[in-house]
């Protein structure tokens, strides 16, 4: 049983990592495409891939697909940041500079639109129309059927549609 | 509302609406940080060790319970090894159980689960405990293989075993003492009940197990020469006591099977809807449904009089054309009816009983998400403005047609098709099993997704006071006070009452306020007996009508002011 196993993460350029960090630099930029959009966050999205690294490990190495695999755990990640940021009332929505940094108005409104959105809508659209990812396959990150999905992304959908201008 | 913003328009990609959202997460995600962090830039934080913390005992029956089932769906990799887990006795795997539930020791406490039935379970745990902290029921902090702030010890347990001759015995016990306690400053209620948290002090009650007037008692089966509890079989006997009828005798005959999930439901289906509840219990699965096999005849018999009844009264239902949708792994398989007909009869409202055979026509059409009943027999159950009596909204659209897009407000209860009028309007979902190559229903699955359904349905960020569960949670649910109230005056309540309502210039309630306490919907639903008692003069409240008496959660209401006038005087 390696270290990681038992709990204690064995230090970076350990050889235990061996591999790891190609998997890292391979899906590192997407991931944080996924979590930037989904917490309205550069900061809060970097700190998103690498715990998710972190938790992950060398075993990233030994994984079937490790890009899926911390895709799924990127998002269950920013999900769960955000049911703790609701809590203590201090959503990162518009409390980010650099979210609004160097995005013209349209996309800003889309984003303030997107952050709105209750996070699992906003997890649903982001999974399909980001990473063109099915129905069934969000269903499986989501854990909820598929007609829930499609639920999701049709209030989403709706919700963006109200909120949006027309001439976005 | 502009065409361009129709938010019912379609959103699957017949508008550029989804191309436009498209397009702008893709621009939007390409804002995000482009610098890529090396590997060795990352610190690494000390991991914390992989034990839990020390927690306190996990416990009450329904602590137990929960924590039986969380365990379920966290250690299947230890259950299926099946052979290995168990007792030697009946009595040494309920001790194991009880043992287990002292020690926190969920692995086990699964260890003598039949492991037949944890499957059935596994999935219904998982989503249940996900979708409960979803809709913040529970907090984050609860965990299904621990549960703070409940607390459980059993002493000087005695038990005693009967066992019967299909492999199965009840272990009774005939004494001790459970001693449970509740802590709620621990227990991790969700965001939604944080309020109760801490809203009382701590509690313990003590059970002594020999003086009780009804048994405890834990249903034990057999499995290739080992003993474990059973749910199923629990069930079942308490079932069955609970009858006082005697115990079936017989071997278990489970049915052969079914090709496929889709022709196991379809058969389910149509075997309801023609009162053929033999043929429904035969698609059961082996080991999981061996319980609702073996008790099956002590109801069969009267089930088959009522159908012969039911029939002679001119009720009469196929379902046919059944899509179906499928979700789920190889061996488990969820299926939703997308889309059915049935085509039935039924008999007249005005016709003497029994009614002509043949009756009115009924027909029900659902797809698209909509359902359609039509013919003269739906105006048995619709009333020309589309309302009904179960609760499901419709609107008329012809002559004897009526349309809905609402989900079926009865669930699971739709299975008995020729029960229910006029609140049908889906098919609940099935799970199916794979049993040896052969597919059939699973019946403790598919009542467990049944309920976790219920949570499903409530959308995120809603209140539960605006959902079904507004009745248990909080006494009433808003829907059940507005009918009551809205309209009424305000007149006779206790103080602080008013916060509930909203109350216009002329002193009448004309809604329920957002998102009320929990505290203030408890505490005006109790005073509210009193309601009456005050008003018998002018602006006294009138009768409930009869919205109240249909709904279960009325029971927390005054079923009428006038009658509580008498108590309160």
């Amino acid at each position: 049983m390696n270290s990681a196993m038992t709990g204690a993460l064995p230090p970076v350029g350990d050889t235990a990592w061996s591999g790891s960090e190609a998997a890292y630099a391979a899906s590192y930029r997407d991931l944080l495409r996924v979590a930037y959009v989904l917490t309205g966050s550069a900061a809060v999205a970097e700190d998103v891939v690498h715990d998710v690294f972190c938790r992950v490990g060398p075993r990233i190495a030994t994984l079937d697909n490790p890009a899926a695999y911390l895709r799924v755990a990127v998002v269950n990640q920013c999900r769960s940041l955000h049911r703790r940021f609701a809590r203590a009332s201090r959503l990162p929505v518009g409390v980010d500079t650099t979210m609004g940094a160097g995005l013209d108005t349209g996309l800003t409104e889309f984003s303030d639109a997107l952050q709105s959105l209750p996070t699992r809508q906003r997890t649903a659209v982001v999974l399909r129309y980001l990473c063109d990812l099915s129905d069934d396959d969000i269903a499986g990150i989501l854990d909820c059927r598929t007609a829930t999905v499609r639920s999701l992304v049709h209030r989403g959908l709706a919700a963006l549609r109200t909120q949006i201008p027309r001439n976005s | 509302m502009n065409d361009s913003f129709n938010i019912h328009a379609n959103t699957n990609g017949d508008d550029n609406f989804d191309v436009l959202v498209r397009r702008r997460l893709h621009e939007l995600a390409d804002h995000a940080p482009s610098f890529v962090r090396q590997v060795d830039e990352i610190v690494v934080a000390p991991a914390h060790d992989g034990r839990r913390s020390p927690r306190r005992r996990t416990a009450g029956i329904g602590a137990t319970i929960a924590a039986l089932v969380g365990a379920v769906g966290i250690t299947t990799v230890a259950l299926n090894g099946a052979g290995s887990g168990g007792a030697g006795t009946p009595n040494e795997a309920v001790l194991l159980f009880v043992e287990a539930v002292e020690r926190e020791d969920l692995l086990g406490m699964i260890d003598v689960v039949d492991p037949a039935e944890v499957p059935a379970l596994r999935a219904a745990v998982q989503d249940g405990s996900s979708e409960a902290k979803r809709v913040q029921l529970l907090g984050d902090g609860f965990d299904l293989s621990g549960v703070d702030g409940v607390d459980v010890a059993v002493a000087d347990l005695t038990l005693e075993t009967e066992q019967f001759s299909n492999g199965v015995a009840v272990v009774t016990a005939s004494g001790g003492v459970i001693t449970t306690a509740f802590d709620p400053a621990s227990f991790p209620y969700g965001e939604q009940l944080s309020e109760l948290s801490g809203s009382s002090a701590p509690s313990t009650s003590v059970t002594d197990l020999g003086q009780g007037n009804s048994d405890v008692f834990l249903a034990t089966v057999q499995r290739d020469g080992r003993w474990f509890v059973s749910i199923g079989y629990t069930i079942a006997e308490y079932a069955r006591r609970a009858a006082d009828v005697e115990l079936p005798s017989g071997d278990i005959a489970a049915g052969p099977g079914f090709d496929s999930p889709e022709a196991a439901v379809s058969a389910f289906y149509r075997s309801l809807a023609a009162f053929d509840f033999d043929a429904a219990v035969a698609t059961a699965a082996p080991g999981e449904g061996d319980a609702l096999i073996a008790y099956a005849p002590l109801w069969l018999p009267a089930a088959g009089d009522l159908s012969t009844s039911i029939h002679d009264d001119g009720y009469q239902f196929a379902v046919t054309d059944i899509g179906f949708q499928s979700t789920g792994g190889d061996d488990r398989r969820t299926l939703e009816a997308t889309s059915f007909v049935i085509d039935g009869s039924v008999p007249a409202f005005d016709e003497a009983v029994p009614a002509t055979p043949g009756g009115q026509a009924l027909h029900i059409v659902r797809g698209d998400g909509c359902t359609t009943w039509s013919g003269p027999g739906a105006a048995r159950f619709i009333s020309p403005d589309g309302s009904s009596g179960l609760g499901a909204d419709f609107t008329p659209v012809g002559d004897d047609q009526w349309r809905s897009c609402d989900a079926s407000p009865l669930g699971v209860a739709a299975v008995v098709l020729p029960l229910v009028g006029g609140g049908l309007t889906e098919l609940p979902a099935i799970v199916t099993v794979n049993v040896d190559g052969r597919w059939y229903v699973s019946p403790l699955g598919t009542v467990a997704t049944s309920i976790v359904d219920v949570l499903r349905d409530i959308p995120d960020g809603a209140s539960l006071f605006d959902t079904p569960l507004g009745s248990i949670v909080y006494g009433a649910s808003r829907d059940v006070l507005e009918a009551v109230y809205v309209g009424q005056s305000y007149v006779g309540f206790a103080p602080g009452c008013e916060a509930l309502f909203q109350i216009d210039s002329t002193g009448t309630i004309t809604a329920v306020v957002d998102d009320p306490t929990v505290a203030l919907v408890r505490e005006c639903g109790s005073t509210l007996v009193s309601f009456g008692g005050s008003s018998s003069g002018e602006g006294s409240a009138p009768a409930p009508t009869a919205e109240v008496s249909t709904d279960p959660a009325a029971s927390t209401l005054p079923v009428d002011p006038q009658v509580a006038t008498t108590v309160a005087d």
